[in-house]
């Protein structure tokens, strides 16, 4: 097995110290911060902004949303970008919040934290495509460590860590009644440099009608996923139900490739995303482990085993 | 070939790691001090899971208050983990007691629905918490309602069957002065606050001697409310939240993302407004109680 031991991370949320210069936050960008009634065409948008605190570095584990008076969530989509470095490639198609963002009683983990430093900041673009409107409130909650006490070592770690990144692609499809499709999850953005590993599927199918539909979905990858169409509904989680696949190795210049059919008599849209770890490759690769060992035999040569 | 094929593997498995030990830690990491978690899977052999249960038929009339005991059998170490109530209502209030070592779980009776959830979505406790063979366990059931109810609360964990012990164990074990932490859930010092629309202070205080570490924040509320919580040390835990974003309860209680710690003589304060009419709320921090002078023996 792989040695984490580099990982600041790792040794935080291994050995919980319990000391004053950390401790676990909530922000909440504003409260009663309304969204209003839009369409497809003409969205009601409100850009929410999270900033690192120059007293403390942030790392931001969980997300939430709440959604008052008569906004939906599906009707209320967002896209997620980091000012610096740590979303990438970035959400940038709009998904419906169900997808990504959790409650207070079932937050929605990052696949990996991203770690916000002074002035660092994260802006969620909240869009509404439905005919309701009320007031939103978005939180992102983690682990506050207050700068002072950061030792150069912990800092240096701590930097080190942050070369591990969340990743999120995403994409949306629409299929026609009774009819097939492709989507693709792609790759552009992503540094070459950086090994992909998808841990999650998330995503939802709305059909025409604005509800919660269904579409069956196949993962075409080098080594099957599975052998036949599954249900979006099964196949899929939502930000506050989900849970960790072994993760998948995705080639990076290919992406995933996902064929979509549609047994339904309404239109329906997928809404599709992976969420994974973005891992340093190459040399660095070798700096989170080592490679699997090799036996030494008595005459000195070695064996892969 | 297969060289390759297991460095796919030891890929994966990387990844994988990564992804439990990082990504999760209140899931995969046993969310009490270590000498515990140590004492206790030394147990497991000797062990098996253990129900303890109210009567069927108790009943509790309306507005009154019962006190039940349930005894654990006197060759058996109960290892209390989580606690569930058939049916949860918001009329049933609990209070917990270990009468035997003179300590309660609370300072006051909490809503039911706070702290037990049901069969399915048990109530996970921050620490699991021993009864010695032949304890009693208090259970204050007041019935906040007009109609008599009959609770079916269940205490579920682990028994250590002692007479399985080994003899050098056996006698470490029964010394009931053994290290212990225990879950404990503080509670504002105003409980059951009437939240308006002028945003007001209300104090959480840490008396008891010992450390705490917070590992869940609970609610029940008749609506939506908004809040910000501070600590007596200046640090801003919740800057400006809605409680639908933040609480768990019963049934769905996440854990913090980061262990809270705070000091006997600390206090939490939560700054509680609703944007119209009023909210009737209750907040609770569940954790790890670790009395005085053990505090050296926790990691």
């Amino acid at each position: 097995m792989i040695g984490t031991k580099n990982s600041f991370l790792t040794h935080l949320l291994t050995n919980r110290p319990r000391a004053r210069w950390i401790y676990p936050f909530f922000i909440t960008t504003k409260t009663a911060t309304t969204l209003l009634a839009g369409t497809e065409a003409a969205p009601s948008r409100i850009p929410i902004i999270i900033t690192g605190d120059k007293d403390a570095v942030r790392i931001l584990t969980h997300l939430t949303i709440t959604l008052g008076s008569t906004l939906t969530n599906m009707g209320v989509r967002l896209s997620i970008a980091h000012k610096d470095h740590a979303l990438s490639p970035q959400i940038e198609v709009n998904l419906p919040s169900r997808v990504f963002m959790g409650t207070g009683q079932r937050p929605h983990e990052l696949p990996y934290p991203i770690i916000l430093w002074e002035n660092d900041t994260l802006l969620i673009d909240l869009r509404n495509f439905a005919a309701g409107s009320g007031n939103v409130w978005v939180t992102a909650s983690g682990i506050a460590i207050q700068k002072a006490s950061l030792s150069d070592k912990f800092r240096n770690d701590l930097v080190e860590s942050s070369k591990i990144t969340p990743i999120f692609l995403s994409t949306k499809v629409d299929i026609n009644s009774n009819l097939f499709n492709k989507a693709f999850l792609g790759m552009q953005g992503v540094s070459v440099e950086k090994d992909i590993y998808v841990t999650r599927l998330l995503g939802i199918s709305i059909d025409s009608g604005g509800s919660d539909g269904e579409v069956y979905v196949r993962p075409k990858t080098e080594n099957y996923l599975c052998l036949d169409g599954v249900s979006s509904k099964d196949l899929l989680a939502l930000g506050d139900y989900y849970h960790d696949y072994f993760p998948l190795k995705v080639d990076k210049h290919i992406g995933m490739e996902f064929e979509v059919e549609n047994r339904t008599a309404l239109t329906q849209t997928l809404h599709l995303i992976a969420e994974g770890l973005l891992m340093p490759g190459g040399d660095s690769y070798g700096r989170m482990g080592k490679p699997t060992p090799t036996r030494k035999t008595k005459a000195g040569l070695s064996l892969s085993c | 070939m297969l060289g390759t094929a297991l460095d796919k593997v030891d890929e994966r498995n990387k990844a994988y790691q990564l992804g439990v030990e990082i990504n999760q830690p209140n899931q995969f990491l046993l969310p009490f001090p270590s000498a515990m978690r140590e004492i206790i899977s030394l147990l497991l052999p000797f062990s098996t899971p253990f129900f303890v249960s109210t009567q069927p038929s108790e009943s509790v009339a309306g507005n009154t208050t019962k006190l039940v005991t349930l005894r654990i059998p006197s060759n058996v170490i109960f290892v209390w983990s989580k606690l569930i109530a058939q049916p949860s209502t918001s009329t049933m209030n609990l209070k917990i007691s270990y009468p035997g070592l003179r300590r309660d779980f609370m300072r006051a009776s909490i809503p039911s629905t706070i702290i037990t959830g049901a069969g399915v979505r048990p109530y996970n406790l921050p620490c699991p918490t021993i009864f010695f063979p032949g304890a009693d366990i208090g259970l204050e059931i007041a019935n906040t309602g007009g109609t008599a109810i009959t609770p079916n609360v269940t205490l579920v964990g682990q028994a250590i069957w002692i007479n399985k012990l080994p003899e050098r164990l056996k006698a470490k074990m029964l010394q009931e002065d053994i290290p212990l932490a225990y879950t404990y859930w503080y509670i504002t010092d105003t409980f059951g606050i009437t939240v308006t629309t002028t945003r007001t202070a209300y104090d959480m205080s840490i008396v008891r001697e010992g450390d705490f570490i917070g590992e869940q924040f609970l609610v029940s509320y008749t609506s939506d409310f908004n809040l910000q919580c501070r600590d007596s040390n200046s640090r801003q835990i919740i800057d400006t939240g809605r409680a639908s974003s933040i609480f768990g309860n019963g049934e769905y209680n996440p854990f913090l993302p980061y262990p809270l710690a705070l000091h006997s003589g600390e206090h939490l304060t939560w700054d509680l407004w609703v944007d119209s009419a009023t909210s009737t709320v209750y907040i609770v921090v569940a954790g790890i109680f670790i009395p005085a002078g053990l505090a050296g023996l926790y990691k």
